[in-house]
Protein backbone atom coordinates (compact mmCIF):
# COMPACT_ATOMS: atom_id res chain seq x y z
CA UNK A 1 0.00 0.00 0.00
CA UNK A 2 1.21 3.47 -0.83
CA UNK A 3 0.87 6.02 1.95
CA UNK A 4 -0.12 8.84 -0.42
CA UNK A 5 -3.29 6.91 -1.31
CA UNK A 6 -4.54 7.65 2.18
CA UNK A 7 -6.46 10.89 2.26
CA UNK A 8 -4.79 12.36 5.36
CA UNK A 9 -1.32 11.56 4.05
CA UNK A 10 -1.87 13.24 0.71
CA UNK A 11 -3.50 16.20 2.44
CA UNK A 12 -0.48 16.55 4.70
CA UNK A 13 1.82 16.32 1.73
CA UNK A 14 -0.07 19.02 -0.17
CA UNK A 15 -0.08 21.23 2.90
CA UNK A 16 3.66 20.88 3.48
CA UNK A 17 4.28 21.62 -0.21
CA UNK A 18 2.08 24.70 -0.01
CA UNK A 19 3.88 25.89 3.11
CA UNK A 20 7.34 25.44 1.59
CA UNK A 21 6.26 27.32 -1.54
CA UNK A 22 4.95 30.08 0.68
CA UNK A 23 8.26 30.16 2.54
CA UNK A 24 10.15 30.57 -0.74
CA UNK A 25 7.82 33.38 -1.82
CA UNK A 26 8.45 35.09 1.53
CA UNK A 27 12.21 34.64 1.10
CA UNK A 28 11.99 36.21 -2.35
CA UNK A 29 10.06 39.17 -0.89
CA UNK A 30 12.68 39.66 1.82
CA UNK A 31 15.58 39.39 -0.63
CA UNK A 32 13.96 41.99 -2.89
CA UNK A 33 12.87 44.27 -0.05
CA UNK A 34 15.24 47.02 -1.24
CA UNK A 35 14.66 46.51 -4.96
CA UNK A 36 12.93 49.58 -6.40
CA UNK A 37 9.42 48.85 -7.60
CA UNK A 38 9.26 45.28 -6.28
CA UNK A 39 5.76 44.35 -5.17
CA UNK A 40 5.33 41.84 -2.36
CA UNK A 41 3.81 38.52 -3.39
CA UNK A 42 1.97 35.86 -1.49
CA UNK A 43 0.38 32.53 -2.34
CA UNK A 44 -3.36 32.08 -2.46
CA UNK A 45 -5.03 30.16 0.33
CA UNK A 46 -4.54 26.41 -0.01
CA UNK A 47 -7.24 24.48 -1.79
CA UNK A 48 -6.78 20.73 -1.74
CA UNK A 49 -8.62 20.30 -5.01
CA UNK A 50 -6.83 22.94 -7.01
CA UNK A 51 -3.76 21.98 -8.94
CA UNK A 52 -1.16 23.78 -6.88
CA UNK A 53 1.63 23.05 -9.28
CA UNK A 54 0.56 23.74 -12.80
CA UNK A 55 2.57 21.73 -15.25
CA UNK A 56 3.22 24.06 -18.12
CA UNK A 57 4.79 22.46 -21.15
CA UNK A 58 8.04 24.02 -22.27
CA UNK A 59 9.34 23.62 -25.80
CA UNK A 60 12.88 24.66 -25.00
CA UNK A 61 15.06 23.83 -22.05
CA UNK A 62 15.96 27.50 -21.69
CA UNK A 63 12.35 28.51 -21.15
CA UNK A 64 11.31 29.22 -17.63
CA UNK A 65 9.94 25.96 -16.34
CA UNK A 66 6.84 25.48 -14.30
CA UNK A 67 8.94 25.65 -11.20
CA UNK A 68 7.88 27.05 -7.91
CA UNK A 69 7.80 30.57 -9.28
CA UNK A 70 5.02 29.68 -11.67
CA UNK A 71 2.60 28.05 -9.31
CA UNK A 72 -0.98 28.87 -9.90
CA UNK A 73 -1.52 30.60 -6.64
CA UNK A 74 1.08 33.34 -6.60
CA UNK A 75 -0.62 36.70 -6.49
CA UNK A 76 0.45 40.17 -5.57
CA UNK A 77 -1.13 41.42 -2.43
CA UNK A 78 -1.23 45.13 -3.22
CA UNK A 79 -3.88 46.03 -0.69
CA UNK A 80 -2.51 43.93 2.13
CA UNK A 81 0.99 45.33 2.45
CA UNK A 82 1.73 47.30 5.57
CA UNK A 83 3.84 49.96 3.91
CA UNK A 84 4.71 51.45 0.53
CA UNK A 85 8.07 53.05 -0.18
CA UNK A 86 8.84 56.06 -2.28
CA UNK A 87 10.79 53.86 -4.69
CA UNK A 88 7.62 51.93 -5.50
CA UNK A 89 8.36 48.78 -3.51
CA UNK A 90 5.96 47.65 -0.84
CA UNK A 91 7.74 44.86 1.04
CA UNK A 92 7.34 45.27 4.78
CA UNK A 93 10.03 43.29 6.60
CA UNK A 94 8.04 42.96 9.86
CA UNK A 95 5.08 41.67 7.89
CA UNK A 96 7.26 39.12 6.09
CA UNK A 97 8.70 37.99 9.43
CA UNK A 98 5.18 37.50 10.80
CA UNK A 99 4.25 35.47 7.72
CA UNK A 100 7.41 33.36 7.97
CA UNK A 101 6.59 32.67 11.59
CA UNK A 102 3.08 31.57 10.63
CA UNK A 103 4.57 29.20 8.06
CA UNK A 104 7.02 27.79 10.59
CA UNK A 105 4.27 27.15 13.16
CA UNK A 106 1.93 25.57 10.63
CA UNK A 107 4.74 23.39 9.26
CA UNK A 108 5.56 22.16 12.76
CA UNK A 109 1.92 21.37 13.40
CA UNK A 110 1.65 19.59 10.05
CA UNK A 111 4.70 17.41 10.64
CA UNK A 112 3.47 16.49 14.15
CA UNK A 113 0.08 15.48 12.79
CA UNK A 114 1.73 13.41 10.05
CA UNK A 115 4.01 11.79 12.60
CA UNK A 116 1.23 10.79 14.97
CA UNK A 117 -0.91 9.61 12.08
CA UNK A 118 1.95 7.47 10.92
CA UNK A 119 2.26 6.03 14.43
CA UNK A 120 -1.45 5.17 14.29
CA UNK A 121 -0.97 3.33 10.99
CA UNK A 122 2.01 1.46 12.41
CA UNK A 123 0.05 0.46 15.52
CA UNK A 124 -2.77 -0.94 13.32
CA UNK A 125 -0.51 -3.05 11.19
CA UNK A 126 1.91 -3.95 13.94
CA UNK A 127 5.47 -2.85 13.53
CA UNK B 1 11.88 21.55 -10.66
CA UNK B 2 13.74 22.35 -7.53
CA UNK B 3 12.70 21.77 -3.98
CA UNK B 4 11.17 24.99 -2.64
CA UNK B 5 13.05 24.90 0.63
CA UNK B 6 16.36 24.56 -1.18
CA UNK B 7 15.29 27.43 -3.45
CA UNK B 8 14.50 29.45 -0.33
CA UNK B 9 18.09 29.00 0.80
CA UNK B 10 19.31 30.20 -2.59
CA UNK B 11 17.08 33.28 -2.50
CA UNK B 12 18.22 34.15 1.02
CA UNK B 13 21.82 33.66 -0.11
CA UNK B 14 21.35 36.04 -3.03
CA UNK B 15 19.88 38.59 -0.63
CA UNK B 16 22.85 38.24 1.74
CA UNK B 17 25.25 38.66 -1.16
CA UNK B 18 23.47 41.78 -2.44
CA UNK B 19 23.45 43.39 1.01
CA UNK B 20 27.13 42.53 1.49
CA UNK B 21 28.02 44.34 -1.73
CA UNK B 22 25.96 47.27 -0.58
CA UNK B 23 27.88 47.34 2.70
CA UNK B 24 31.13 47.25 0.76
CA UNK B 25 30.16 50.35 -1.24
CA UNK B 26 28.99 52.11 1.92
CA UNK B 27 32.26 51.44 3.73
CA UNK B 28 34.13 52.60 0.64
CA UNK B 29 32.19 55.88 0.72
CA UNK B 30 32.79 56.36 4.45
CA UNK B 31 36.49 55.54 4.20
CA UNK B 32 36.95 58.03 1.35
CA UNK B 33 34.77 60.76 2.87
CA UNK B 34 37.71 63.16 3.12
CA UNK B 35 39.77 62.19 0.08
CA UNK B 36 40.51 65.25 -2.04
CA UNK B 37 42.41 65.62 -5.30
CA UNK B 38 46.20 65.94 -5.39
CA UNK B 39 46.67 68.84 -7.82
CA UNK B 40 44.93 72.24 -7.95
CA UNK B 41 41.30 72.08 -9.11
CA UNK B 42 41.22 68.25 -9.02
CA UNK B 43 37.95 66.46 -8.40
CA UNK B 44 37.78 64.62 -5.08
CA UNK B 45 36.35 61.13 -4.42
CA UNK B 46 32.87 60.78 -5.91
CA UNK B 47 30.25 58.96 -3.88
CA UNK B 48 29.06 55.62 -5.30
CA UNK B 49 25.60 54.11 -5.12
CA UNK B 50 24.27 50.58 -5.68
CA UNK B 51 21.07 49.59 -7.47
CA UNK B 52 19.31 46.30 -6.87
CA UNK B 53 17.28 44.40 -9.43
CA UNK B 54 15.17 41.27 -9.45
CA UNK B 55 16.70 38.30 -11.21
CA UNK B 56 14.63 35.26 -12.11
CA UNK B 57 16.54 32.04 -11.59
CA UNK B 58 15.79 29.89 -14.64
CA UNK B 59 16.35 26.56 -12.93
CA UNK B 60 13.77 27.11 -10.21
CA UNK B 61 11.72 30.06 -11.49
CA UNK B 62 12.07 32.07 -8.28
CA UNK B 63 12.88 35.76 -8.07
CA UNK B 64 16.30 36.33 -6.59
CA UNK B 65 18.07 39.64 -6.13
CA UNK B 66 21.31 40.97 -7.57
CA UNK B 67 23.24 44.22 -7.65
CA UNK B 68 22.29 45.59 -11.07
CA UNK B 69 24.96 48.29 -11.25
CA UNK B 70 26.97 50.70 -9.16
CA UNK B 71 26.79 54.34 -10.20
CA UNK B 72 28.44 57.59 -9.28
CA UNK B 73 26.40 60.08 -7.31
CA UNK B 74 26.15 63.31 -9.34
CA UNK B 75 25.41 65.48 -6.35
CA UNK B 76 27.68 68.58 -6.53
CA UNK B 77 30.84 68.53 -4.41
CA UNK B 78 30.96 70.70 -1.33
CA UNK B 79 33.56 73.47 -1.58
CA UNK B 80 35.78 74.58 1.29
CA UNK B 81 38.01 77.65 1.54
CA UNK B 82 41.53 76.38 2.29
CA UNK B 83 44.17 78.27 0.27
CA UNK B 84 47.08 76.22 1.67
CA UNK B 85 45.62 72.91 0.54
CA UNK B 86 47.39 71.04 -2.26
CA UNK B 87 44.17 70.77 -4.27
CA UNK B 88 43.12 74.41 -3.83
CA UNK B 89 42.32 76.28 -7.05
CA UNK B 90 43.35 79.89 -7.81
CA UNK B 91 40.58 81.22 -5.53
CA UNK B 92 41.72 79.01 -2.63
CA UNK B 93 38.69 76.72 -2.85
CA UNK B 94 39.04 72.95 -2.31
CA UNK B 95 36.44 70.49 -3.59
CA UNK B 96 35.46 67.95 -0.92
CA UNK B 97 33.73 64.59 -1.62
CA UNK B 98 29.93 64.58 -1.86
CA UNK B 99 29.65 61.95 0.89
CA UNK B 100 27.03 62.65 3.52
CA UNK B 101 27.89 60.70 6.67
CA UNK B 102 24.34 60.77 7.99
CA UNK B 103 23.06 59.32 4.72
CA UNK B 104 25.70 56.58 4.77
CA UNK B 105 24.86 55.65 8.35
CA UNK B 106 21.14 55.47 7.54
CA UNK B 107 21.92 53.36 4.47
CA UNK B 108 24.11 51.08 6.56
CA UNK B 109 21.37 50.54 9.13
CA UNK B 110 18.99 49.55 6.35
CA UNK B 111 21.56 47.17 4.87
CA UNK B 112 22.09 45.52 8.28
CA UNK B 113 18.36 45.19 8.83
CA UNK B 114 17.84 43.60 5.43
CA UNK B 115 20.81 41.28 6.01
CA UNK B 116 19.31 40.11 9.29
CA UNK B 117 15.95 39.54 7.64
CA UNK B 118 17.55 37.39 4.93
CA UNK B 119 19.46 35.46 7.55
CA UNK B 120 16.23 34.88 9.43
CA UNK B 121 14.48 33.39 6.39
CA UNK B 122 17.47 31.10 5.79
CA UNK B 123 17.36 29.95 9.43
CA UNK B 124 13.64 29.32 9.20
CA UNK B 125 14.04 27.31 6.00
CA UNK B 126 16.66 25.19 7.74
CA UNK B 127 14.25 24.68 10.61
CA UNK B 128 11.55 23.48 8.19
CA UNK B 129 14.00 21.05 6.56
CA UNK B 130 14.99 19.60 9.92
CA UNK B 131 11.32 19.29 10.90
CA UNK B 132 10.78 17.26 7.73
CA UNK B 133 13.74 15.03 8.50
CA UNK B 134 12.48 14.58 12.06
CA UNK B 135 9.37 12.92 10.64
CA UNK B 136 11.30 9.81 9.81
CA UNK B 137 13.09 9.79 13.15
CA UNK B 138 10.87 9.54 16.24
Amino acid sequence: MIMSDIYLSSLGETHSKWLSVRQSVIASNVANANTPGFKAKDVKAMDENSALFSNLVTTDSRHITSGIGNIDGVATGRDESWEVYHSGGNVSLPQEMVKANEVSGAYGLNTSVMKSFHRMVISVFGS
Amino acid sequence: MMDSLRATMMIAGSGLEAQTQRMRIISQNVANANVTGTSPGDDPYQRQTVSFATEVDRASGVSMVKVAHTDFDNKPFTVLYDPNHVAADENGMVKMPNVDMLLEMADMREAVRSYEANLQTAKQARELISMTIDMIRS
